[in-house]
């Protein structure tokens, strides 16, 4: 498992880990997590700077884009790290999504022209993955019709990650022959973004309604053509990476999660001991931690896969997904629980990491959609 | 033949190896001959098959290579995934020799005892051990057999049960309290005994599957040779749990391939006329579905447990987890087998005694699953250690 490219050392992923705690939690302390929830969601423009000038927006970009050279493995340490404060930062959708889907399928005059802006965090930028996610049926639909020598995009679709505050936007789109991956500037003629305000208010999702939007050739980022599926690639990597953000982000959640509750329970006492002394409580505790544990380790092996493979990595990102993020979501049921009035109120902390961890479940494929491919990964 | 002795070839040649040498190694019938086989016939086959696996140089994998081991996690794993695969048997008369023995020689045992005792596992001692107590189970370091330190031997006198395979063995790993005015953990120390030594009485007692493998040890006036102390008087407890870890830990290697295998087993029985995966939407692909990332989740665990033992978990806090994780889910996906099978999976029939517990025969390997949530510290000593060592939970107040 050693000496894999795209493989990252423990002591260097310890130092990224290390800092982007450190810098969340400086930048990022609970009170601007609920300011942000009191907001209604927009992404934290403070918290983005400073990830962008400690060069953690564009961690996973060449050094000639202004990047840092890493690997998605180091990007999921961040994620980890923001998923620790519940923060609200565009890191998902412009560096995971959007830096992603240009550094995957990008022609250097697209990758010379955005990468740079969105590294360094003055453009943000997103993905419109939506549909790719969805149920066969659901309304989410964008058609790609050829005319007068260039495409028009035609439909909806609709939780888009940071739409609102992205001038890029990749949007995919069905052709007759598969997927198209257009690029598109947020004035484009047509386009129209409309917030989508979401129980957790720490993160927006937005929707997008395009009437006919003109979209040059050279604006088309990755086409299908019989026999040579490369938006669908590129869609597959990206739903990956995609998965796995989500999973990092659980499992910071789930750990911090873990910490507040085991801070908790030792310095509440009823019947005149801490509560963490009481068995019902110290093993509800137990199995908090061995879901943390089972989940950090299917993401950091799909993290890993990951940064190999991008498009062949489907089995290792659902089955991460699907576990990191269930669990989680239980976890922080577990943790109100054991929190017992406190958990329950607004003031508290604890509903921003119990909101988000039920979210990530079903942002980005539900769990039926990632086990049926786990289903189909097996067979 | 392939395999002899290579802990250095790349892995894709040791697993094509391993490979290969089940397939001219691994008699195809085995199941059906050792269902209902006797006893006497169970050993032959175990030291036999062990033989076979010495020869080829994959007994032993896990241990140091001047032991006769010395293949990386990697390998190991290879080799244990390539066996489980090909449904060999477990090598389970020498668990606690090739597993516990050698765990607790490597970490505490002197140079003699290191000497000897690992060729002699290598020429197919069996070891037993000897810790649990009718008045100490979970609660292991109340323990009673007393040994008095007489010359240069301890007297030994007490009681032990639940003893795995000890009708079977040559030597036994014993917990004894060799100081009984010290608090409980520090008047205990751990002896090498030999089975046959006079005043040794065992007496085999029948379990939940019908088998006669765990037993009762009767210890009057046994005579213990002061050099078969395993670290120092007195020391006993904390050699006990490099003893519990080896346990708790570095068996799971082979334990998480087996899950595995099970694993795909279910996904046999569970597919479609043409082999097509049944739809998340169905109670069966989603328990499928879950149950594989649970199984992946572990084998991963596993890996890391060993590679990383100083990652953020405190020590000995890691193979808990494991132990725990290994064995609850063990229960669901045998309970899984069972539910597939339904009523009919209710008539009697016998597994072969070597199986893994996910041989196919659910209902069977559903029960054998509290072999696992029991022994080597409870389910629920396992969320005490979990919450102590790692979380930093108080102590249950003394009652
Ligand atoms: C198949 C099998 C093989 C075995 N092999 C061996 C062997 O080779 N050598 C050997 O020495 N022993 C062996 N054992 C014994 C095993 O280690 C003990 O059975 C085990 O440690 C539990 O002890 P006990 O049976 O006395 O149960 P008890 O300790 O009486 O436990 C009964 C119940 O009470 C619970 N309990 C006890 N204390 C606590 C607590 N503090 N907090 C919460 N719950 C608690 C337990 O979890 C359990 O649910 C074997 C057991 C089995 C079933």
């Amino acid at each position: 498992m050693t000496g894999r490219q795209g493989d990252c050392a423990d002591d260097e992923r310890a130092a990224v880990r290390d800092l982007a705690r450190r810098l969340v939690a400086d930048v990022f302390p609970s009170s601007r997590a609920r300011a942000v929830a009191h907001k209604g969601g927009a992404p934290d423009a403070g918290l983005d700077r400073e990830l962008a000038s400690a060069g953690l927006l564009g961690l996973e970009l060449p050094e000639e884009y202004g990047g840092g050279g890493g690997s998605f493995v180091e990007l999921a340490v961040v994620l980890e790290a923001l998923g620790e404060h519940v923060g609200a930062s565009t890191l998902l959708s412009s560096a995971v999504l959007c830096c992603g889907a240009l550094s995957l399928a990008g022609t250097g005059a697209q990758r010379e022209r955005w990468l740079p802006l969105l590294a360094a965090g003055s453009v943000c930028g997103t993905v419109a993955l939506g549909e790719w996610f969805s149920a066969p049926g659901a309304r989410d639909r964008v058609v790609a019709k050829r005319a007068d020598g260039a495409w028009e995009l035609t439909g909806r679709v609709g939780h888009v990650p940071d739409a609102r505050v992205s001038r890029l936007l990749l949007l995919p789109a069905r052709t007759p022959d598969g997927w198209l991956v257009a690029l598109a500037g947020s004035s484009a003629a047509g386009l129209s973004v409309t917030p989508q305000a979401q129980t957790d208010r720490t993160r927006c999702l937005d929707d997008i309604v395009l009437d006919a939007v003109g979209i040059r050739d050279a604006d088309v980022l990755a086409l299908d053509t019989p026999g040579a599926p490369d938006a669908t690639r590129l869609l597959t990597a990206l739903a990956n990476r995609a998965a796995v953000a989500v999973a990092a982000d659980s499992v910071g959640n789930a750990r911090r999660v873990l910490g507040m509750t085991v801070g908790h329970v030792r310095q509440r006492r009823q019947f005149d001991r801490p509560i963490g002394s009481f068995q019902a409580v110290k093993h509800q505790a137990a199995d908090m931690l061995v879901n943390l544990e089972t989940s950090a380790a299917l993401v950091d092996d799909a993290a890993r896969a990951l940064a190999l493979e991008p498009s062949s990595c489907d089995l290792a990102a659902s089955l991460a997904k699907d576990h990191a993020c269930e669990l989680a979501a239980r976890n922080a049921g577990t943790a109100l629980q054991l929190h017992g009035g406190i958990g329950y109120t607004w003031e508290y902390d604890l509903h921003l990491y119990f909101k988000r961890a039920l979210l990530n479940e079903f942002l980005f494929g539900e769990p039926r959609w990632h086990r049926d491919r786990v289903l189909r990964g097996l067979f | 033949m392939p395999g002899i002795r290579a802990p250095q070839l790349p892995p894709d040649e040791l697993r094509a190896g391993v490979r290969q040498w089940c397939a001219e190694h691994l008699p195809h019938d085995w199941r059906e001959r050792q269902t209902g086989a006797s006893h006497d016939e169970f050993i032959r086959f175990q030291h036999w098959w062990f033989g076979e696996l010495r020869a080829a140089g994959y007994a032993v994998p896990h241990w140091p290579q001047s032991w006769g081991g010395g293949f990386d996690l990697a390998r190991q794993a290879v080799i244990f995934e390539e066996l489980a695969r090909a449904d060999a048997p477990r090598l389970s008369l020498h668990f606690v020799s090739l597993h516990h023995a050698a765990g607790t020689f490597l970490d505490a045992g002197t140079p003699e005892q290191r000497d000897r005792y690992p060729p002699e596992i290598l020429d197919g001692a069996v070891w037993c051990q000897g810790f649990s107590e009718p008045e100490a189970g979970s609660d292991l370091a109340s323990l009673r057999t007393r040994a008095e330190r007489r010359g240069d031997v301890y007297v030994v006198n007490g009681q032990k049960i639940w003893a795995s395979g000890a009708a079977d063995a040559q030597h036994c790993l014993l917990l004894v309290r060799t100081d009984p005015s010290a608090p409980k953990r520090r008047g205990i120390s751990y002896l090498v005994m030999d089975m046959d030594s006079p005043g040794v009485l065992v007496r085999p007692i029948r379990q939940i599957t019908g088998e006669e493998h765990f037993c009762e040890i009767f210890l009057t006036d046994v005579r213990i040779p002061v050099g078969n102390l395993i670290g120092a008087e007195n020391d006993g407890w904390r050699v006990a749990q490099s003893t519990l870890a080896s346990e708790r830990g570095g068996t799971m290697i082979e334990l998480a391939e087996r899950l595995a295998v099970g694993l795909r087993r279910l996904l046999l029985e569970a597919a479609g006329p043409e082999g097509s995966p049944p739809t998340a939407d169905t109670v069966v692909g989603d328990r499928l579905a879950r149950l594989a990332r649970e199984a992946q989740a572990l084998r991963l665990l596993v890996r890391q447990v060993i590679t990383r033992p100083g990652s953020e978990l405190a020590q000995g806090a890691h193979a808990s987890v494991v132990k725990l994780y290994y064995s609850e889910l063990l229960q669901r996906l045998t309970a899984f087998g069972m539910e597939l099978a339904g009523l009919d999976g209710q008539r009697a029939t016998r597994r072969a005694p070597g199986s893994g517990w996910e041989s196919g025969a659910w209902l069977l390997d559903h029960i054998g699953s509290w072999e696992w949530t029991i022994p080597g510290g409870t389910s629920e000593i396992q969320r005490n250690i979990i919450a102590e060592r790692a979380l930093g939970l108080p102590r249950e107040p003394a009652a």
